[in-house]
């Protein structure tokens, strides 16, 4: 099974203090319309404390525009909350995806390696 | 010679898939089985697009509340390229002449823009009783 073939995975993690969370989504495989229900449920486990959000999105082979859609859901509810938010991508077409978007500012894209 | 050109299968592959989202995964994989693609960044791009268009085709089904099916075509000659018909009521001139994303705040409406931004040739024949969209895989890969 290559790296496309694999399903999509999710994998959470926190850090910072209690009471001022800090936590990572990390999205690994096709991040579709398919799997945009699961990414929306992992990130309606998210702490209401939290302080900072990072999604990493540099091990998915497929970003399509309903998975951009949950990322612009999730932007809004945790602008709501005062939690900062960002997007790492890093592949080329990962890059293109967010500026074809135009979700680069919107979504605090970072690209690492990169001014 | 061109006798043979005209024997071979027009169509490689056809496709006849439930319009579902599950059958736009399945039509990706079916694609990266039977095209070799350039390099890993290629082959994401150019499902990016097909996912796009058939993703376009299923909500069309389901807006019409249609069960017909959507059919994708790989063809191999003469210029290897991937076909999605759909049994919708066809695009607007207006809808296929936009090509920039909306407000960044806005969910959805940009799926024929990522289409546009990875397959340039992309090309749309739409009439009342449907579309089709032609993706040419010329730079992203090769039929096996």
């Amino acid at each position: 099974m290559s790296a496309a073939d694999e399903p999509l995975q999710l994998a959470m993690s926190l850090s910072g203090d209690i009471g001022s969370p800090i936590a990572e989504i990390q999205v690994v495989g096709e991040f579709d319309r398919l799997q945009v229900v699961r990414f929306d449920e992992t990130a309606r486990t998210l702490p209401a404390a939290l302080v900072s959000l990072t999604v990493d999105l540099r091990r998915t082979t497929i970003i399509d525009s309903a998975a951009l859609g949950s990322l612009i859901r999730l932007r809004r509810t945790l602008n709501r909350h005062g939690c900062s938010f960002q997007v790492v991508v890093e592949r080329p077409f990962q890059i293109t995806v967010m500026k074809v978007g135009g979700l680069y500012d919107h979504l605090n894209v970072r690209t690492p390696g990169q001014p | 010679m061109n006798e043979m050109v005209d024997a071979f299968p027009k169509a490689a592959v056809r496709l006849e898939l439930r319009s579902t989202a599950v059958s736009v995964a399945v039509g990706r994989a079916v694609l990266r089985r039977i095209v070799t693609f350039r390099d890993p960044d290629a082959e994401s791009s150019f499902l990016i697009a097909f996912t796009e268009i058939m993703a376009n085709a299923v909500d069309e089904h389901a807006r019409l509340s249609s069960d017909a099916p959507i059919i994708v075509e790989i063809e191999q000659m003469p210029h290897d390229l991937v076909r999605v018909a759909d049994a919708g009521s066809g695009m607007n001139d207006e809808w296929l002449a936009s090509s920039s994303p909306p407000d960044g705040s806005v969910e959805r409406g940009r799926g024929l823009a990522l289409a546009r931004a990875f397959v340039g040739d992309i090309a749309f024949e739409s009439s009342s009783s449907g579309t089709i969209v032609s993706l040419p895989l010329a730079g992203f890969g090769i039929i096996r």
